[in-house]
């Protein structure tokens, strides 16, 4: 365990961890076909699961559709559908 | 029609006929003689056919049914069957997958292999080959992998039960309610409602089954309504490399065990296969003395291991071990080969008597590049429904 540095927490100084990363997604209404990572396209065996996030309506809306994907190669990713922006990113959840 | 089901039930007790066939017809129940309480853990159908039930006490098992034959597990032997019903399956069709939920059933697709073998019905044929009649075995034949499990498990042993896609919907709604891949409480639940057939589970409607049994239950009901595209996937294939030893005298203490254990990892480490490599799991395959017993363990390392690092966490582990018997002979098999170690050090620079050169350190790169970029993760809201909100790094500045 790191210990206590004690010192005061400053914006420059936090970093985001976990941050979506935007990816590129052919989907067939709003379902996911393939994606790209890192320059590869793989082609998804399976949604494992999908469930919808939406929150702070009341200020910046957020809309999220999740996807749990089995790729081809085997490894599984996390993708979520941005409903506001109508975009696609990549994050662990 | 590409997809096969094999399965073959009481596959435990079953797999001890190869070796006794004079045991074939008899009422059979696996157990667990050695444990305290010892307990009917699985029966065949002769043996329910006396009253004996799985749960049951064995006393009370042996009372009802006086010409029982109880039979003690034997996960060594049944390991060796099971991989060569696979490896015989594989050589008539490559997608060959088993079911992870039940021993003894594997799915095949034999898409395409009808040109090769004539027709599926051959095919299908030869696949039944492939298991030793004794073991009676079953096939189901459909398009759809539950549908196929559901055939092969209403089929008599050793014949083929072929389910077209038209006669699908009729003959899943008939099927009973046992067939849905859910746990055994469930399915009770279900009985007790009054739910006998898939038929009767799929007029239920799907958001009810979904909030009554969760995203396992709407699967389930899929699956009883024929919506069912789950491909056969085979395991993936991994290298292993495996030493046998026969123990001069069974062994039947600890350190009997550790001393034969150490000389084996030492050999196989000194194999070109392992020589300067990392594994991540080791499985034990013990035989005990006595007439088919065994005893098996796998160990999942924390983290890929040399030679050393394997022989100090088979010391661990195995400190606590209740040997069955004596040990005749021993099989160890390493699986997960690297090359690279990922050892993730402790932060043992971080305790109070270590954590001077760390602060001296960060003092200089801070004094160099102006920030510290030793970064440590705090809790930010990690309730958060949104994931990037629940941590975040923050600069460690001591």
């Amino acid at each position: 365990m790191v210990p206590d540095s004690r010192a005061k927490a400053r914006p420059d100084h936090v970093r985001p961890l976990n941050a979506p990363v935007a990816i590129s997604v052919t989907a067939d209404r709003h379902r996911p076909l393939s994606i790209v990572v890192n320059r590869h396209s793989h082609q998804i065996e399976r949604i494992q699961d999908t469930w919808i996030i939406e929150d702070e309506w009341w200020r910046q809306p957020i809309a999220r559709q999740y996807f749990a994907l089995l790729l081809d190669d085997g490894t599984r990713r996390t993708v979520y559908h941005d409903r506001v922006a109508d975009a696609w990113f990549l994050q662990d959840y | 029609m590409p997809i096969v089901c094999l399965r073959i039930p009481y596959f435990a007790l079953r797999i001890a006929l190869l070796e006794s066939p004079h045991l074939n017809g008899k009422p059979l129940v696996l157990s667990n003689p050695q444990s305290g309480r010892a307990i009917v853990l699985d029966a065949t159908p002769e043996a329910l056919a006396g009253g004996i039930r799985p749960g049951m006490n064995l006393r009370e098992a042996s009372a009802l049914c006086p010409t029982v034959v109880v039979l003690a597990a034997d996960p060594v032997r049944e390991r060796t069957v099971s991989q060569q019903i696979q490896n015989r399956l594989e050589h008539l069709s490559p997608l060959v997958e088993p079911d992870e939920a039940e021993q003894g059933c594997w799915y095949i697709d034999l898409t395409g292999l009808e040109r090769y073998y004539g027709t599926y019905a051959q095919a299908t044929q030869r696949l039944i080959a492939c298991v030793d009649p004794i073991l009676r075995g079953r096939v189901g034949v459909a398009s759809a992998r539950f549908t196929a499990r559901v055939a092969a498990g209403v089929a008599k042993a050793g014949s083929i039960r072929t389910v077209t896609d038209d006669e699908a919907p009729g003959f899943l709604a008939e099927a009973p309610i046992t067939w849905v891949p859910l746990p055994p409480d469930v399915i009770r639940q279900l009985e007790h409602l009054g739910i006998p057939t898939l038929g009767a589970f799929t007029k239920l409607p799907a958001r009810k089954v979904a909030a009554r049994f969760g995203p396992a239950g709407r699967q389930a009901w899929e699956l009883a309504r024929g919506q069912d595209n789950q491909p056969v996937v085979p395991p993936p294939r991994t290298r292993t490399v495996i030493e046998d030893l026969v123990m001069p005298t069974p062994a039947v203490s600890r350190e009997m065990l550790m001393i034969g254990l150490r000389q084996m990892v030492t050999r196989a480490f000194g194999k070109a296969e392992l020589r300067g490599k990392h594994v991540r799991q080791v499985a034990l395959h013990a035989i005990l003395e006595g007439e088919r017993r065994s005893w098996q363990r796998t160990l999942t390392l924390k983290e890929p291991c040399g030679r050393d690092r394997v022989i100090n966490a088979l010391e661990l582990r195995l400190q606590a071990i209740e040997m069955a018997g004596p040990i005749e002979m021993i099989t160890i098999e390493f699986s997960g080969i690297t090359t690279e170690t990922a050892r993730q050090a402790a932060f043992s620079m971080m305790g109070p008597r270590a954590a001077a050169p760390l602060t001296a350190a960060i003092h200089q790169l801070k004094h160099r590049y102006g920030l510290s970029p030793i970064y440590h993760v705090v809790e930010v809201e990690p309730w958060s429904r949104i994931p990037e909100r629940r941590h975040a790094l923050i600069t460690y500045d001591p």
